[in-house]
């Protein structure tokens, strides 16, 4: 008995290595097939020469704006610019095909040359980015403008670039609208103010006589909503950035605060105080009709519109301790999304629908984090003694806050952020400063 | 119970040493599937009737030469031949003083001339010895061919010098997305991944069942190496199909060829970059010789989404 399964044991095992070897000898003959599922996720290494100009006036501006595309470039995370001193060869002739050898050899993977013109009192920009290793032209673009302008041919060079690269739309030309803060701490001067989304060309764009919160960008850019009060009752305003024409949104007997626009910029999301408690409404621009869409005794606040404009995020006490609720555009189905430790506030839904920001107590501590918009994925990007206010950059990749500092001498600070919680930044302004607001594009 | 315990045993021990021989096979990479769609440039029309110059095919010269007895000869005469010994003595420093090598970290002080004489001195003394020796300013067509693919330790370790270099880790995910405990500042994990072939592995002159498996393990290794994934790309559902061919000595031949394609910039900017990588890992020369036909045709699907979890 024994004997005969082991022989047929024996049997099976000779059948095995047949097979094996059968096996084998097919796939060895196979050529060269392969798979890569690995790679470096190290900043890209670029090199960004300074565009060459005819002028002493065109050569300064091509040099300025290869410094502002490299800060632009080096600020993303995604970009290492390598130092000029770097550079073997020297672009003199922007017509004239680089050597690529000797950009090879100081390890750049791309390369941007350019030139710089004056051209009937407007400024000229074109460049080409070229593939190192495979000698190619990725991209050449040529832009004009007023040569005050000349930070946007840069920045709008920077987006050419950072899509061409990463396959995600830029997101330099922009602007931010903050709240900029003077004076000691228990007696700060708050202007609104804008700038740049690099925080070149400061400008305020109120006296500082009322107290301002919260500015939110329209989709056109051209305006902006917040809050505001001086001696009155604070209210929600509308203001033209071109303009400086300022109206309040709505006549309403109490305090309206935490305004937003919708996706279409034709209405206004905001909460009215009732009594102790707030609820959301939503405000026709044209029409002047107003909306409600929560009726309960709670505060219900910080309401942001999906960017299709079909749902609402917005905070709540309703249960209790502050969550994170949703519902449709027309205040049904609300229900809640946020499940974690502590207390979530603010959300901002990501203008390319897939996460929503929010910022979150838990341990007296105060974080930043996203999570998709059904409530799951949460992840932490930032935390520490005090950040708040998220805002989106137009391409979804980048949060910029603002963070509190302890003690009578500090004060709040802008910083930036990448969505995966990498390349954490210092947004330098003249002051300090609080609540950002991004802009859309400029173009 | 002896004998169902041997049967079983047995067939286990097949199952599994069928599985070890098929599952690391590649997947039939089929460029005839596929419509063939070369890579668009995209180019300003403005522009580029002001670039109509001719372009001058590059020198491979610079990355051509990893291998220390190509260069060693020349160098003596050194003076005025400076700028090939510079990069002659960038490369042939790689692989007998392996630390140096790392593509990516070429000290950048390389080009200073004035650090050339002792290093040369050093490689010739290292490389002196060493048979087979060339002169960099022969073209590398001349050079490679008559190169001996066996036994290549140098080539081996400058790979583990390289791991320090974030090298993307799927398993650390977690602690890439989510920073509660602020982990931002810790890099990701330079851990031995787990497909890393042993040493015998590279030995790619040795017996030939499995030498196909074995050269597109290496191949994979080293694109890995030279492929900067777009950060889009890094969450995105995209697989860039590539079609190359190799010249004898290592070099590419031509462009790659992109076989797939999407209107999505995401995949334009990762086909750049699988494209860009190819180019950059030149030259192959690392591969058998005598098994040339096994790397003539490479097709390679780059597959940045399978880092991350959908």
């Amino acid at each position: 008995m024994v004997q005969r399964f082991d022989f047929a044991a024996k049997n099976i095992a000779a059948i095995a290595i047949a097979l094996l070897a059968a096996i084998f000898a097919v796939s060895s003959a196979r050529a060269v097939e392969i798979d890569v599922n690995k790679g470096q996720i190290d900043p890209l290494p670029i090199a960004i020469t300074a565009f060459v100009g005819s002028s002493e006036e065109s050569a300064q501006a091509g040099a300025d704006i290869a410094g502002v595309i490299a800060n632009n470039l080096g600020h993303s995370g995604y970009f290492r610019p390598l130092p000029p001193e770097s550079f073997i060869e020297q672009i003199s002739n922007f017509d004239q095909e680089p050597r690529f050898g000797d950009w090879r050899q100081i390890q750049a993977k791309a390369l941007v040359t350019g030139q710089t013109v004056m051209d009937g009192g407007r400024l000229k920009a074109q460049f080409i980015l070229w593939d190192v290793g495979s000698q190619q032209k990725l991209a050449g673009f040529e832009f004009a403008t007023s040569p005050k302008n000349w930070r946007r041919l840069a920045h709008l060079i920077s987006d050419k670039i950072y899509q061409t690269m990463t396959g995600i739309p830029g997101y330099f030309d922009t602007r931010i609208v903050f709240v900029s803060e003077t004076g000691p701490k228990d007696k700060r001067v708050k202007k609104l103010s804008i700038m740049d989304q690099d925080g070149a060309n400061v400008r305020s764009l109120s006296d500082g006589n009322q107290i301002v919160l919260t500015p939110r960008f329209s989709p056109n850019s051209l305006e902006i909503t917040y809050m505001s009060f001086g001696s009155g009752t604070p209210r929600v305003y509308l203001y033209n950035i071109e303009t400086g024409q300022r109206e309040i949104v709505g006549e309403f007997p109490n305090m309206s605060f935490a305004p937003r626009f919708s996706p279409d910029g034709q209405r206004v999301i905001m909460s009215l105080q009732d009594e102790g408690n707030s609820n959301i409404f939503v405000l026709d621009l044209r029409s002047r009709q107003t909306q409600q869409l929560t009726n309960v005794p709670a505060i219900n606040t910080a309401p942001s519109f999906s960017p299709d404009g079909s749902q609402i995020v917005f905070e709540s006490d309703r249960e209790g301790t502050q969550q994170i609720y949703l519902m449709n555009a027309d205040g049904s189905n609300q229900r809640r999304i946020s499940f974690g430790n502590g207390r979530y506030a603010t959300p901002v839904w990501s203008p390319d629908g897939r996460y929503i920001a929010f910022t979150k107590t838990s341990g007296g501590r105060f974080a930043i984090g996203v999570m998709n918009p059904d409530g799951s994925g949460e992840r932490i990007l930032t935390e520490g003694f005090h950040n708040e206010g998220p805002t989106w950059a137009p391409n979804s990749r980048v949060i910029m806050f603002f963070r509190d500092e302890p003690g009578d001498s500090g004060g709040p600070r802008l910083y930036s952020v990448d969505v995966s919680g990498y390349n954490e930044q210092l947004v330098k302004t003249p002051s300090f400063a609080s609540d950002p607001a991004w802009s859309p594009l400029l173009n | 119970m002896r004998r169902s315990l041997t049967i079983s045993l047995l067939a286990h021990a097949a199952i599994l040493a069928s599985a070890f021989i098929v599952l690391p096979n590649p997947k039939e990479f089929k460029v005839e599937d596929q419509e063939s769609i070369p890579i668009d440039i995209i180019t300003t029309e403005d522009l580029s009737k002001r670039q109509a110059m001719v372009k001058t095919p590059e020198k491979p010269v610079e990355k051509a030469a990893p291998k220390p007895v190509d260069v060693v000869k020349p160098l003596q005469p050194a003076p005025e031949v400076a700028p090939e010994i510079k990069t002659a003595a960038k490369e042939a420093s790689a692989p007998p003083e392996p630390k140096a090598e790392p593509p990516k970290e070429k000290p950048k002080d390389e080009p200073k001339p004035e650090q050339k004489p002792d290093e040369m001195a050093e490689l010739v003394k290292k490389i002196e010895d060493k048979p087979d020796e060339k002169k960099p300013e022969q073209k590398e067509a001349e050079a490679k061919p008559q190169k001996k693919p066996v036994e290549k330790p140098p080539e081996k370790k400058p790979e583990k010098k390289l791991k320090p270099k974030k090298e993307f880790n799927p398993d650390d995910i977690a602690a890439f997305l989510n920073k509660t405990d602020d982990k931002r500042t810790a890099p990701l994990k330079p851990q031995a991944q787990s497909g890393t072939p042993k040493q015998g592995e590279f030995n790619l002159s040795g017996n030939d069942d499995g030498v196909a498996a074995t050269i597109a393990d290496a191949i994979m290794q080293r694109l890995a190496k030279c492929w900067n994934i777009p950060p889009g790309a890094r969450e995105a559902q995209i697989s860039v199909k590539v079609h190359f061919q190799l010249n004898p000595n290592g070099t590419v031949s031509g462009l790659p060829r992109v076989l797939n394609g999407s209107a999505d910039p995401l995949f334009a900017a990762t086909a750049q970059s699988a494209v860009s990588a190819v180019m950059d890992c030149q030259p192959y020369d690392f591969l058998p010789q005598d098994k040339y036909e096994l790397w003539q045709d490479n097709g390679v699907n780059f597959n940045p989404n399978q880092m991350f979890p959908s």
